[in-house]
């Protein structure tokens, strides 16, 4: 079993911003160690908190495993094509993993088109 | 071209606590009464002491919450005993939380609050846009 050093990255964004996120990473960057459920949002400053305490959103949390070379270069790419860097736009966190294995596409099956 | 910057985010941690369906809410409450900004939640389905508490695995909640929440390293005990507190984690099966400690994180930070921590660099940065 190979392993290597790898790196978790953690988004938590606005409904509708994980999957062009997610498709950005494996046309732009080859990456397919990306995964998205989906999950509510309770905070002091969500968009409907004029409402009263208690509302809550919709979120999506994309999470990718990446290696730890390319991980703080990955970090600031998502961030800025997540939209992070905007009121309400979510967070972003990075966590060290302890083992990881590799997730390739065999060889044999061709590229999807 | 505009410039852009990410303000790190260091010694954060994140808490991540499992509860019966139902229950996230309050600890939700209990953590930010005790400091925390916000929380994530979602469904999962649990198992191992379902099969061995209560009569046929009916008195454990196979549904569960989990909760994430991202808290600053100095706010991480209050929060995590508050939230341990409200969902009675000390009774058997209503659930576990537990600390991951985070490298970076970052989120967008109000102007307001940048120019209080760093002053210096938030006026260089609104003479540069003045002089544009």
């Amino acid at each position: 079993m190979m392993t290597s050093e790898s790196k978790l990255i953690t988004c938590i964004l606005p409904k509708g911003h994980a999957m062009p996120m997610l498709k950005m990473l494996k046309q732009e960057r080859g990456i397919i160690t990306a995964n998205i459920n989906y999950a509510r949002g309770s905070g002091r400053f969500t968009p409907l908190v004029y409402r009263g305490a208690g509302e809550q959103t919709e979120k999506e949390i994309l999470t990718v495993v990446v290696s730890a070379e390319e991980a703080d270069e990955l970090f600031s790419y998502i961030f800025f094509n997540a939209e992070i860097n905007r009121p309400h736009g979510g967070m972003i966190y990075q966590s060290a993993l302890v083992t990881a294995t590799p997730y390739q596409i065999p060889a044999e099956i061709e590229p999807e088109k | 071209m505009s410039e852009r910057e990410i303000t790190v985010l260091t010694d954060v941690s994140l808490i991540t606590c499992v509860v019966q369906r139902g229950v996230a809410d309050s600890v939700i409450k209990a953590a930010q009464d005790a400091g925390a900004q916000g929380a994530t939640t979602y469904y999962a389905r649990g198992s191992g002491v379902r099969e061995r508490l209560g009569i046929l695995g009916v008195a454990v909640e196979v549904e569960k919450e989990m909760i994430n929440i991202v808290v600053a390293n100095d706010q991480v005990d209050r929060v995590l005993e508050k939230m341990y507190l409200a969902g009675k984690l000390d009774t058997p099966a209503m659930g576990f939380i537990y600390v991951t400690a985070l490298e970076k994180a970052a989120t967008y930070i109000p102007p307001d609050i940048l120019q209080k921590l760093s002053p210096k660099k938030a006026a260089r940065k609104r003479k540069t846009s003045a002089s544009k």
